[in-house]
């Protein structure tokens, strides 16, 4: 008859793998540093992005031309210091997405726009990066050649940030669409337009294209088992593709933070919480169909203006 | 830890007579998976420590397919292994100490704790492996006319676990009821295969 083993190398009930209290061979101990790193990046991030909404007084969104900027509420004087003072009229000066076509605003836009990404996707992807490190260190072990795990993520982010260019060229297009509409259509088309976004990414989330996409996300598994291809070549080409899946999942929900203004704290705080959800916890697939439905609904109320989308500048 | 163990190889699972989730990710028969991987260790060795002879049989429960992900794992050791061959052999196929079972461990969420158990493993004509208590696997290799096995070869899970090549069989007859896993029977798939790991 079977019997328990008393004092094993699973001092716990249960243990979750990419979650690796007490490491115990040096594979773990890898493993628990590049969670750390992904960690202190992801939190570093954040802070980023909380100054960089705190400071910019712009939004990142969709403005028309010639309106004055709306002003945020945070980034009183009280609040910064000279140098950050200076860094915000900088910003504004030089021109943020509302200020139109400028090289500067795009690289200030792009970089504001990766470390977003960062921000936002680090908790979620963490799952696959740490798989990615098991697997190339076996490899290595076996044979193979080194290949450094920050050549996977680099292809990772290539593709977001590709998507965040294409996202201000988007933004630059709407913005100078809607300079040229008087006051009375943009009040009479803005709440459609936004309630649109809403609708389309709801209904986005319950295609089939966004389940296989989530699916992918899901089980880093598969996606090493279909997807493996040695070499950096190789680790570039898998970031790539593990991007584009990650990209088919979420980009209906980056339509939303657009719509919402890029650089509303809540929204992305929101969106972080919705994607860990539908990538890493048990029920992800229904989490994904119950946000759909709540963003069609939000969006109707949007669009027939019986509801304002909240936390919104 | 540097490690070696090299043996035979056995799976089978809830599916019938092909899983399709060795060729990646795939609808089960049954919708959901349990299965069982049988490790008879024939030599090797860790850090110097002789592992050569013991047996591991590892169960699987997942709610839908394998390379979904979220299973519950749980470990049998072979009762002639002493404590420190035990903690080594478990390190080793839960993908703590590396291997392949660094990777494949990532389709299971939940560990139950390793158990030791009489095992007794049959080699042949008709594989067998009995796990006392818990449960057991009986595989019937299929032969083309010529009497050669029926082999698979470059099965994209194949690579996750290391193996070459692996000979199909049938799978009726084996069982699993483990304390705190599901209680299943095989539709009738079932593979052998031999193995040779390092880390």
């Amino acid at each position: 008859m079977a019997t328990s083993i008393p004092s094993t190398t699973n001092d716990a009930e249960t243990r979750h793998d990419w979650f690796p209290w007490g490491p115990r061979s040096p594979l773990e101990r890898g493993q628990l540093a590049l969670l750390l790193g992904l960690l202190i990046l992801t939190l570093g991030a954040w802070v980023l992005t909380i100054h960089q909404a705190q400071t910019m007084d712009m939004a990142m969104g969709v403005l028309p031309r010639g309106e004055p900027a709306p002003l945020d509420v945070t980034a009183t004087t009280e609040d910064m210091g000279g140098m950050a003072m200076d860094g915000a009229a900088d910003v504004a000066a030089t021109g943020m997405a509302g200020a139109g076509w400028s090289f500067a605003g795009f690289t200030t836009f792009l970089v504001a726009w990766a470390v977003m990404m960062a921000a936002m996707m680090f908790p979620s992807a963490a799952p696959m990066v740490l798989l990615f490190r098991t697997v190339a260190t076996q490899r290595q072990k076996t044979g193979g050649a080194f290949v450094p795990t920050w050549v996977f993520i680099a292809g990772y982010l290539l593709v977001w940030t590709t998507v965040g260019a294409l996202t201000w060229v988007l933004i630059q297009v709407l913005s100078d669409a809607a300079g040229r509409l008087g006051v009375v259509e943009r009040a009479t088309w803005a709440p459609l337009a936004l309630g649109m976004v809403l609708v389309g990414a709801g209904l986005y989330q319950l295609t089939p294209l966004k389940q296989v996409c989530l699916d992918h996300c899901r089980s880093p598994f598969a996606f090493v088992m279909q997807h493996w291809r040695e070499g950096s070549g190789g680790a570039l080409r898998m970031g790539v593709v593990h991007g584009l899946y990650c990209l088919g999942c979420c980009w209906a929900l980056f339509a939303v933070l657009v719509a919402a203004g890029v650089m509303s704290l809540a929204w992305m705080l929101m969106l972080t919480l919705v994607i860990f959800a539908e990538k890493v916890l048990p029920g992800g697939r229904r989490a994904s169909q119950l946000v759909g439905i709540t963003f069609v609904v939000l969006g109707v109320g949007v669009a027939i203006r019986g509801a304002v989308l909240p936390w919104t500048l | 830890m540097a490690w070696q163990i090299s043996g035979r190889f056995m799976e089978s699972c809830s599916c019938k007579l092909w899983c399709p989730c060795w060729l990646g990710p795939a609808e089960p028969d049954q919708g959901w998976c349990s299965g069982a991987v049988v490790m008879d260790i024939e030599r090797g060795q860790a850090d110097g420590l002789d592992l050569s002879g013991l047996k591991a049989v590892f169960l699987g429960d997942w709610p839908h397919d394998f390379a979904g992900g979220e299973g519950t794992g749980r470990l049998f050791i072979d009762e002639t292994a002493t404590d420190e061959q035990r903690r080594i052999l478990e390190g080793i196929c839960t993908g703590q100490q590396g291997g392949p079972w660094a990777v494949v461990s990532g389709v299971i969420a939940r560990w139950l704790p390793a158990q030791t158990a009489r095992i007794e493993t049959q080699w042949g004509e008709r594989p067998s492996v009995t796990v006392e208590g818990i449960g057991q696997v009986q595989l019937d290799p299929l032969r083309n006319e010529a009497g050669q096995p029926v082999q698979v070869r470059g099965a994209a899970a194949m690579a996750a676990f290391d193996l070459e090549t692996m000979d199909l069989a049938h799978g009726e007859g084996t069982k699993f009821a483990a304390p705190d896993m599901r209680t299943w029977e095989s539709g009738g798939e079932g593979v052998v295969s031999t193995f040779s790991w390092s880390a």
